[in-house]
């Protein structure tokens, strides 16, 4: 019962986290928008760069006092050309730009299927990590079933050698019952028997704490996983509750 | 005359009898006592077919012993063809009679008293209907106590179902 | 990685609860392990040969207790030439020495005198798988009481083993039947529960039936042919002095003893068929309680005193029934079988033995009056007078082994079986006394 409680449990738990995953698809586009917007920052600051050196020479030369007589002309023709100059510049400095734009953009396109292979890659790994988990879960859930299976199979056998060293004595009747528990060492010898409920007679009880006692040793729990019977063994109750007597 | 004689014969003797069982201790005394009472009864029973005999009433040819099933106390047919026979001699010739009760070892003592004392019961009802006078038929169980046939087997226990009339 | 770690903490947590839970619920104490079988071999006990110290008692008190405990089923002795050594107190005990026999128990003891010709024996029980002494206890009597303190002794041990009160200082009266050349000698004797020190209460050439113990264990009632008819009489076990209580014509029978003594339950058929009486010891006046022309036999106490338990086949076949002393009313309580005879009843005041037949054989049966349940108790044939233990633990019968009559026990549950050691001749109507102490 517990099981098939688990299992839905386990799917309702894995729908919710695909959920939370594909939420997290949407909720991941703003980080990445940023770093965007860092990288063409620094591009423009390379272009800004370029200009101030052509600038820069002119504030040098400050020997102003002379005033040379101009020609007009040459002035009009340097005029020209340095507009030409620089409307080429300026062309060129847009084509640059131009270009640099489409590198952008194609350096961009790349970022972003980069980005989204990397994207897809994570909700992979997430997905491969998701199904390593719901395997661990239920290797972990096979696991405990086993040990459980096993911890079984050492309760049987400590049954069996209670049940064939219990001798009733001639008051006991079915219905009685006495609680006991048993301190165990790996060796699986018996180490202590205490009486936790009594039956309410001396005489069963005490049948009951010799049996116990006769057992002496369960030599069989030496095989037993170490840490199971840390979890399990080192105190086991038994209840001993007669259904075979004729009264 | 001799019925009476033999009568106190027989009173002494259980009375001798009486004193012998009385007298008995927790130490043993075997001899006396044991044969006294034994004395009585063989004797009781010989004295008493020697004494029909001289009445000269040779018809004691009858059965004496009757048998029954088991846990019941219906005469059987044979038994009542016999004890037509008795009846008549003992309404001629009245005596005094003894019908010991008995019963196979199966089931409890004390029942099986209760059980040979209907069977001797039943056969002195079976003579006082045919006019045998009640007061002359003495009726006693021994139950399971006085075995005819040994074994644990049908035919001992047919055997030991039985009134005896003496 | 590490942001898909920190992407899904949430989910991981979740399985790890799961798991958890899984393991939780697995290791958890409520799978207690459940013993509902047993294997009831008789609990192994040595009884270490009783220190003597050259006292000559004429008795080996070990010996004794050792028969007391093997016969009553549960036990089982260890054998004296096995032991490794001969323990007279608790000190002197090597726990290891025991536990190589398999021992569970055992018994050490010493006997001293104590001056004016009494000796005290000193006994301790000792529990060897658990290492510990159980009890400890002095007794003391006269030369003559040897077996009597062994006795106690069994009685001690068996009550702190069982917690069933010992019945080993109680007595047996049976009826003995020689047979010699078509005669017979009846003898009514009491002997020990385990057959020592027989005394003969009663001997005759005429039948013996039907003793009854007094509640006080002094008396017996009896049926004695030896008059030439059925009486019952009453004798004192220590004096001798003996009393006939009836002398009526037809059946006088089954004497059964009141719980208070004062009244006697019987069975005479003067009135035209057998019916119940009872006697007034101390008035001697009689008075009727059963009125029916069928079987009315085998009375026998209630321990309350109010009722009596007897056989009658008013319904057609021998059944038994419950009297009401007051009312006169009756009661029938069994159904099933076709023979249900000799009603004796166990200290419980619940559980009933009696002589049952189902098919065709005669076996003791208990039968528990409270639910009706009827359990066959032996395989032997053609048992009867049933007689229960003042412990209840066990039940006497008389049946018969090939021709021969003897005594058999058995427990109220059937688990343990015996055969008495058989005696001269037949052997029959036992009665086991109450507790005598």
């Amino acid at each position: 019962m517990s099981n098939s409680l688990s299992y839905s449990a386990a799917i309702l738990f894995s729908l919710a986290l695909h959920l939370v995953l594909v939420g997290a698809l949407f909720v991941d586009w703003q980080p990445e928008s940023e770093r965007v917007m860092v990288q063409p920052q620094y591009i423009e600051a390379k272009l800004v760069e370029l200009a101030p050196k052509k600038k820069a020479p002119p504030p040098k030369a400050k020997a102003k006092p002379k005033k040379p007589r101009v020609d007009l002309a040459k002035k009009k023709r340097e005029e020209k050309k340095r507009l030409a100059k620089i409307a080429a510049q300026k062309k060129a400095a847009e084509k640059k730009r131009l270009e640099e734009q489409r590198r952008k953009k194609a350096e961009e396109q790349l970022r972003l299927a980069e980005q989204r292979r990397q994207q897809q890659e994570a909700e992979r790994l997430r997905k491969e990590s998701e199904l390593d988990q719901a395997l661990a879960a239920e290797q972990a859930l096979i696991n405990a079933r086993k040990d459980e299976q096993a911890a079984n199979s050492y309760r049987q056998l400590i049954r069996q050698r209670l049940s064939e060293n219990w001798s009733r004595p001639p008051s006991a009747r079915r219905g009685m019952e006495t609680l006991i528990r048993i301190r165990l060492v790996p060796t699986g010898r018996v180490v202590g028997v205490t009486v936790l409920k009594s039956s309410g007679d001396s005489a069963f009880d005490r049948s009951v704490e010799q049996a116990a006692l006769k057992a002496e040793q369960f030599v069989e729990l030496q095989a037993m996983d170490p840490a199971l019977f840390e979890r399990k063994f080192r105190q086991v109750d038994v209840a001993f509750s007669p259904e075979d007597l004729r009264l | 005359m001799k019925v009476t004689s033999i009568k106190s014969g027989l009173s002494a003797l259980l009375f001798a009898a009486l004193l012998a069982g009385c007298s008995s201790n927790p130490v043993v005394d075997e001899e006396p006592t044991s044969t006294d009472i034994e004395d009585t009864s063989v004797q009781t029973g010989q004295v008493d077919t020697s004494e029909i005999e001289d009445v000269a009433v040779e018809t004691v040819t009858a059965d004496t012993i009757f048998y029954f099933d088991f846990d019941k106390a219906l005469l059987k047919p044979e038994s009542r063809a016999a004890l037509l026979e008795h009846s008549a001699m003992l309404q001629s010739n009245p005596r005094n009679v003894r019908l010991e009760g008995h019963a196979d070892e199966r089931g409890t003592r004390e029942y099986n008293m209760a059980l040979g004392e209907r069977r001797a019961q039943a056969v002195k009802e079976f003579l006082v209907l045919q006019g045998v006078s009640p007061s002359l038929i003495e009726v006693i169980s021994y139950g399971e106590e006085r075995a005819a046939a040994y074994g644990s087997n049908e035919d001992a226990w047919g055997l030991n179902r039985r009134v005896e009339l003496k | 990685m590490d942001c898909q770690k920190r992407k899904t903490p949430v989910s991981q947590k979740i399985f790890a609860l799961i798991i958890l839970l899984l393991f939780s619920s697995a290791s958890h104490s409520e799978l207690v392990i459940r013993v509902t079988q047993g294997n009831d071999k008789p609990t192994k006990i040595a009884i270490a040969p009783i220190d003597q110290s050259g006292i000559q008692s004429g008795e080996d008190i070990s010996r004794i207790i050792e028969s007391d405990l093997q016969r009553s089923g549960l036990f089982k002795t260890i054998d004296r030439r096995d032991m490794l050594a001969f323990p007279g107190s608790a000190q002197d005990v090597y726990y290891r020495d025991w536990r190589l026999l398999g021992s569970e128990y055992l018994v050490v003891g010493k006997l001293r005198a104590v001056g004016g010709g009494r000796y005290q024996l000193e006994f301790s029980l000792l529990n060897v798988t658990a290492q510990k002494t159980e009890l400890t206890h002095k007794v003391n009597g006269s030369i003559s009481q040897m077996r009597d303190l062994a006795h106690l002794v069994s009685d001690k041990v068996y009550q702190e083993i069982t917690g069933i009160r010992g019945a080993f200082s109680t007595r047996l009266a049976y009826v003995t039947a020689v047979r010699k050349n078509d005669k017979y000698t009846y003898r009514l004797s009491v002997a020990d529960a385990d057959g020592a020190r027989e005394q003969l209460v009663l001997e005759s050439a005429e039948p013996i039936m039907s003793p009854s113990w007094s509640a006080d264990g002094k008396e017996l009632a009896y049926v004695s042919f030896e008059t030439g008819r059925p009486a019952i009489f009453r004798q004192n076990l220590v004096t001798a002095v003996r009393q006939q209580l009836t002398n009526f014509t037809g059946l006088n029978g089954a004497p059964s003893w009141s719980p208070d003594g004062t009244q006697m339950a019987l069975v005479l058929s003067k009135d035209g068929n057998p019916e119940i009486y009872l006697l007034n010891l101390q008035s001697k006046k009689f008075t009727r309680l059963t009125r029916h022309f069928a079987i009315d036999t085998e009375p026998t106490w209630m321990p309350d005193g109010k009722s009596l338990l007897f056989t009658s086949d008013r319904g057609g076949t021998p059944q038994i029934y419950k009297l009401n002393i007051a009312t006169k009313a009756t009661e029938r309580l069994t159904f099933s079988g076709n023979y249900n005879a000799r009603p004796s009843l166990a200290p419980d005041g619940r559980t009933l033995a009696m002589v049952h037949r189902q098919t065709d054989t005669f076996h003791i049966a208990s039968f528990d009056l409270k639910t009706g349940r009827m359990i066959e108790l032996t395989e032997t044939r053609l048992d009867e007078s049933p007689t229960v233990a003042p412990n209840g633990a066990m039940l006497m019968y008389a049946t018969k082994q090939g021709d021969k009559g003897v005594l058999a026990a058995v427990s109220l549950d059937a688990g343990v079986r015996y055969v008495l050691p058989s005696r001269i001749g037949d052997v029959r109507e036992p009665a086991w006394s109450p507790f005598l102490r």
